[in-house]
């Protein structure tokens, strides 16, 4: 084969087709890990759905309603085929479909994520850059990045809280909706992204210094290269150097590596909206674990995992138009 | 003289206006946010007797009567009543121009309906401490309804409010599953405030009821109760404004509020239960736990002041005698003097009932079944018992797992319970102790109780509306329960309640709080 | 991705001649403090909250008491033990089974190598901390559920690394040479390449342990932790509840995180795998 003939699962079409496949595959994982769960739970899955010590003609009620008594088999593929319908079953505590419950939530979560994500992705290359100075008088912004990201998030909301909503008054305390005044329209929509300055702000920052991290590290290697020495020989300024090449070579990597760093984020906002009582997936994943409501959690795993999955290919796709190489070789 | 008449009118428009402007007058509009700590699940009241829901569905219902601040009753739906001679018929005649929420005309039929297929079987008190007094429920017409009574029942009408009775449409939940119908997440109901929405674990919002029966009222124009369930926050939102009532503060909160522009009062009752007594329940049918010296022990070993100081902040009392001190004419002060807090007397108890101290220094572990909010006496618990030897295995169950494990399986040694025992014995304390309440109705005779002599002085107690007779027959009760120890009755819990100074003539005791508030700004 | 590049963006690069910087002594020091109180904790469990609730540090209760009376020094000892042990547990385990895979997938066929590293990748785009919240609901919190569920959704990270190690490592002439010898390639794994595989699969132990600490506490912090035990999260959960009253009580346990994860983190001094602490 001579050098411009690519095997047909290579280019775009097979980049976009081996991501895709690969996040059916993950949802999938995820949706027979909710199902092995529910099935696995003790005292059974209708316990799982009902609770501990529901009376047993409950129990016997829910076991016909959710053909909980048929073969195992039998259930995983209905399962299965009622996710593939977007049934993401009923919530016992709620009388309501798991899918309503979560579509409710969800533009809060993302309201919450996607700007934490940009923010921390835009601040941690900015630092990263910044930190990768060859220079030795930059170490120790290393140095903090590394304990910065060690800290909970939480902490950092807490602190948060108390020094600009407490404190400073700039910021309200909780809730993504003024009780008093609900108005509708476009100041309803500049009122929640005020209120959500905080916990955009908390979310951020951790995952700023991990982003730093990153970018420092890449953007270090890059400038152990041979290019390098050449830019600066044609007398381009250092800034120049880093921002032009290093950083414009590190970031298909870096780009990936941040949609990788999505995962987490989904993660962080769980204790962030249960803090601010934003109410977002993460606070009804807590709420429904707490009292029990299996369905809805499960529900949640999966479409998290829809999420993630989701973003990662975005960002895989978004690092092959900055780097054309990665679509023509095989991943 | 028409100078005269006109210089009268004149002043007192200027009085008038001089007095709105200074703000004394109830003005009608505006909203109030309440924060509260749980999300309800749903808005049915009569079918649960769980805080959180009252909280909110007390604004949308209304009972046969009101109470106020002493306890004594009001007219609600009902205008008024009439107590035949002989105890056993009170008739209630219903207020004109009742509608429900969705425009239906509210009648007699609403209310025997009510008691019969929804509050008879599902709500615990009402079933426990009203239904066995009650005979039938008859309706000679739509605005009359009659109780037909076994023997005199004196606390009738204190157990006929919102928290202990409301009312519900008949229209809506005939021949349906009462824990199924749609209308439990859409309610309707006769009260001040009608249903607007429902985001769970978020805030449910009522608003003004145009059409309520008594004339002016409401004065507000939206409620929002909104889900915040950490203390700390709720402190900060009232502080910050963001929100204007908190029905239960804590003593060590109520310190950062001195100062600020909120109204704090301490109150015994609040919506749910009056009267409220944390109470620890032995299992008597388990053999270590029925033998009266283990139980002593226990006594002993627990240091009731200490409880108050720490959980509490000592907002309330050490629970003096199994009657609260809040029903002082029932009430035998120093029933309970000779539960002195004694380890040393504790560990000699524990010997002589056979319990002696193992290699590892345990005599017995216990379980101890709680709600997860009381996890805080519970923990302090396993601390002041495990000096005596005894070992507390925690288990904090929710409300819909803590009732059927306690109620119906019975599956405890030792159970926490906070039994509210409401302005009558009759309604809260004999559903304690009575055999005839030993069974799967939740918060009924938990401990499994069973006296002779107990029964007959509270079926005497409850069949004569002397009250001489009755507070005799209370007290003797009352010093045979302290010998028994079926229950270690630890403390009286009050309640705070804090709001800010903009609402005037809130009524937090009550869980029909918001019926004559109103605004100052 | 191109595996020396992954490789590069978790090691921080071929930096092995970088000279250690000065808070990597620290650090260590910090680590090393934190294990031996793993030996003094425990405290007399007879005398636990005897005393009067909410004093400030001072004489007696250098980290002062809690609401119920608690010495809060003891208290957050406990705690920590619960978070080595989570800590140690999630980094044992993503060890063990990540070094399992990423070997089998270097030294087996082709097939296997694709099959074992798609698997990594899946498992890798797995929200963890949200698997944990369901795995915590249907058996109420227990500790054992918890670090299974965080170690098998860590390997991920220590396969890839220990493959693209693995994958260099091939045709080296040594293990050339141990093949030429008529070695099986469990032989060649174990004696020959483990060893130096091993190197980069620790350089992420650092990561899994704080990884696994700030979950646990995450989760304890939101109600969802093992009841019968103590846990840094839950205590600065109750702190927090305090905090206007008795600060302490919020600060002792986050500062008791925070000094154990950032010295671990420090101790790598690489920068983190992006896919940890999810």
């Amino acid at each position: 084969m001579g050098p411009d003939a690519l095997p047909p699962w290579a280019g775009w079409p097979g980049l976009v087709l081996r991501r895709l496949a690969m996040g059916l595959l993950a949802v999938w994982v995820a949706a027979s890990l909710g199902f092995v769960l529910v099935q696995a739970a003790p005292g059974g899955p209708a316990v799982a759905l009902l609770g501990e010590h529901a009376a047993a003609g409950q129990l016997e009620e829910v076991t016909r309603a959710y053909g909980l008594d048929r073969p195992l088999a039998q259930q995983y593929l209905e399962w299965l085929g009622r996710l593939a319908r977007g049934d993401l079953g009923v919530s016992y505590r709620a009388q309501a479909p798991v899918a309503t419950l979560i579509a409710e939530r969800a533009p809060v979560t993302l309201a919450l994520m996607l700007p934490a994500l940009v923010l921390a992705s835009a601040a941690g290359i900015a630092l990263g850059l910044v930190a990768a100075d060859p220079r030795r008088r930059t170490r120790w912004v290393a140095g903090v990045l590394a304990g910065v990201h060690a800290v909970p998030s939480y902490a950092v909301a807490q602190v948060l809280v108390l020094v600009f909503a407490l404190g400073l008054g700039w910021f309200p305390v909780q809730g993504l909706v003024d009780a008093h005044a609900p108005g509708g329209g476009v100041a309803n929509l500049l009122e929640m992204a005020w209120r959500l300055t905080l916990p955009v702000l908390a979310l951020a920052v951790l995952q700023c210094a991990f982003v730093a991290l990153l970018a420092r590290a890449r953007i270090a290697e890059e400038l152990r290269q041979p290019y390098i020495a050449t830019a600066r020989a044609k007398g381009l300024s250092e800034g120049a150097v880093r921002r032009r090449h290093a950083l414009a070579n590190a970031a298909p990597p870096l780009v990936t590596l941040i949609g990788w760093r999505f995962g987490a984020i989904v993660g962080g906002s769980v204790v962030i909206e249960t803090l601010f009582a934003l109410p977002g997936l993460g606070r009804l994943a807590v709420s429904s674990a707490l009292a029990r409501d299996i369905p809805t959690v499960a529900g949640i795993v999966v479409v998290a995992c829809a999420v993630v999955v989701l973003v990662n290919t975005v960002v895989d796709l978004v690092a092959a138009v900055l780097d054309p190489r990665i679509a023509r070789t095989a991943a | 003289m028409r100078w005269c008449r006109m210089l009268l009118l004149t002043l007192s428009a200027a009085l008038a206006a001089g007095a709105g402007w200074a703000g004394d007058a109830p003005r009608p509009g505006g909203t109030a946010v309440i924060a509260v700590a749980a999300d309800p699940g749903h808005l049915n009241p009569a079918i649960s007797t769980a805080g959180p829901l009252h909280a909110v569905a007390g604004s949308i219902f209304n009972g046969l009567v009101a109470l106020d601040r002493q306890g004594q009753p009001q007219p609600d739906l009902a205008s008024s009543w009439q107590v035949a001679p002989d105890g056993r018929r009170v008739t209630f005649r219903l207020a004109e121009g009742v509608r429900w929420h969705d425009g239906t005309a509210f009648t007699s039929a609403d209310v025997k309906f009510g008691f019969e297929e929804l509050l008879f079987r599902f709500h615990a008190r009402a079933r426990a401490g009203l239904a066995p007094a009650v005979k039938a429920i008859e309706t000679p017409d739509a605005r009359t309804v009659v109780f037909v009574l076994h023997r005199p029942h004196p606390a009738l009408l204190r157990q006929l409010d919102v928290s202990e009775a409301p009312i519900l449409p008949r229209h809506l939940y005939a021949g349906s599953d009462p824990n199924r119908n749609p209308a439990n997440l859409q309610p309707v109901g006769t009260g001040p405030f009608r249903f607007d929405s429902y985001r769970r674990d978020e805030q449910v919002v009522l608003v003004r009821n145009p059409a309520y029966f008594k004339p002016g009222l409401p004065r507000l124009e939206r409620l929002v109760f909104r889900v915040l369930p950490n203390a700390n926050t709720q402190v900060n939102a009232l502080l910050a404004g963001e929100v204007d009532v908190l029905q239960r503060v804590s003593a060590l909160d109520v310190q950062r509020l001195k100062g600020q522009p909120v109204s704090v009062v301490d109150t015994r009752s609040a919506a749910g239960g009056a009267n409220c007594v944390m109470t620890l329940a032995f299992n008597l049918d388990r053999p270590r736990t029925a033998e009266l010296r283990v139980r002593q022990a226990v006594v002993h070993a627990v240091d009731r002041a200490r409880l108050l100081e720490l959980v509490a902040f000592g907002q309330g009392r050490v629970a003096s005698a199994p009657i609260a001190s809040g029903i002082a004419w029932a009430h035998l002060p120093g029933a309970l003097d000779t539960w002195r807090h004694d380890p040393a007397l504790a560990a000699r108890l524990l010997d002589d009932a056979g319990l002696a101290r193992g290699a590892d220094g345990t005599r017995a572990t216990f379980d101890l079944l709680h709600f997860p909010a009381f996890a805080r006496y519970a923990e302090l618990l396993r601390q002041q018992l495990a000096p005596a030897g005894i070992v507390l295995r925690s288990r904090p169950l929710d409300a819909a797992a803590f009732v059927p494990a306690v109620f119906t399986q019975r599956d405890f040694d030792l159970a926490l319970i906070s039994y509210c025992q409401g302005a009558d014995p009759e309604i809260g304390v004999r559903r304690m102790v009575h055999s005839s309440a030993v069974g799967p109705v939740p918060f009924s005779n938990a401990a499994g109780f069973r006296d002779a002599e107990v029964d007959r002085l509270f079926d005497q107690a409850g069949s004569t509306v002397d009250p001489a007779v009755r507070a005799e027959a209370y007290r003797s009760a009352q010093r045979r329960l302290a010998a028994q120890l079926p229950y270690a009755w630890l403390v009286e819990t009050d309640f705070s309640a804090a709001w800010r100074d903009d609402l005037a003539d809130f009524a937090p005791w009550s869980a029909q709080f918001a019926e004559s508030a109103w605004r100052r700004r | 991705m191109r595996p020396r590049a992954l490789r590069d963006a978790v090691t921080g690069g071929r930096g092995a001649t970088r000279r250690a910087p000065p808070w990597r002594a620290a650090a260590l020091l910090v680590l090393v403090a934190l294990l031996a109180l793993w030996f003094v904790s425990g405290g007399d469990p007879s005398k636990r909250g005897m005393a009067a609730p909410f004093l400030p540090p001072g004489a007696g209760h250098p980290l002062g008491t809690d609401d119920l009376g608690r010495d809060l020094l003891l208290e957050v000892l406990r705690g920590l033990r619960t978070s080595l042990a989570v800590g140690v547990g999630v980094t044992t385990l993503a060890l063990a089974v990540g070094i399992a895979v990423g070997l089998a997938a270097g030294l087996g066929p082709p097939l296997a190598d694709e099959l074992l590293m798609r698997a990594a990748d899946i498992v890798a785009s797995l929200p963890t901390l949200v698997i944990a919240i369901l795995v915590a609901a249907v058996f109420g919190g227990s500790i054992t559920a918890l670090v299974l569920v965080l170690g098998l959704g860590r390997w991920p990270l220590v396969a890839r690394l220990v493959r693209v190690e693995v994958g260099s490592l091939r045709g080296r002439e040594f293990v050339l040479a141990a093949r030429a010898l008529g070695a099986t390639p469990w032989r060649i794994g174990r004696v020959h390449v483990l060893p130096h595989a091993l190197t980069p699969a620790l350089s992420a132990s650092g990561i899994l342990f704080g990884g696994a600490l700030v979950s646990e506490a995450a989760l304890a912090f939101v109600g969802l932790g093992d009841p019968s035990v103590t846990s840094l999260g839950q205590l600065a959960a109750n702190g927090f509840s305090f905090v206007a009253h008795a600060p302490w009580m919020w600060i002792a346990p986050v500062a008791a995180i925070v000094a154990l994860t950032v010295p671990v983190a420090m101790l790598a001094d690489r920068p983190p795998a992006p896919d940890s602490m999810a």
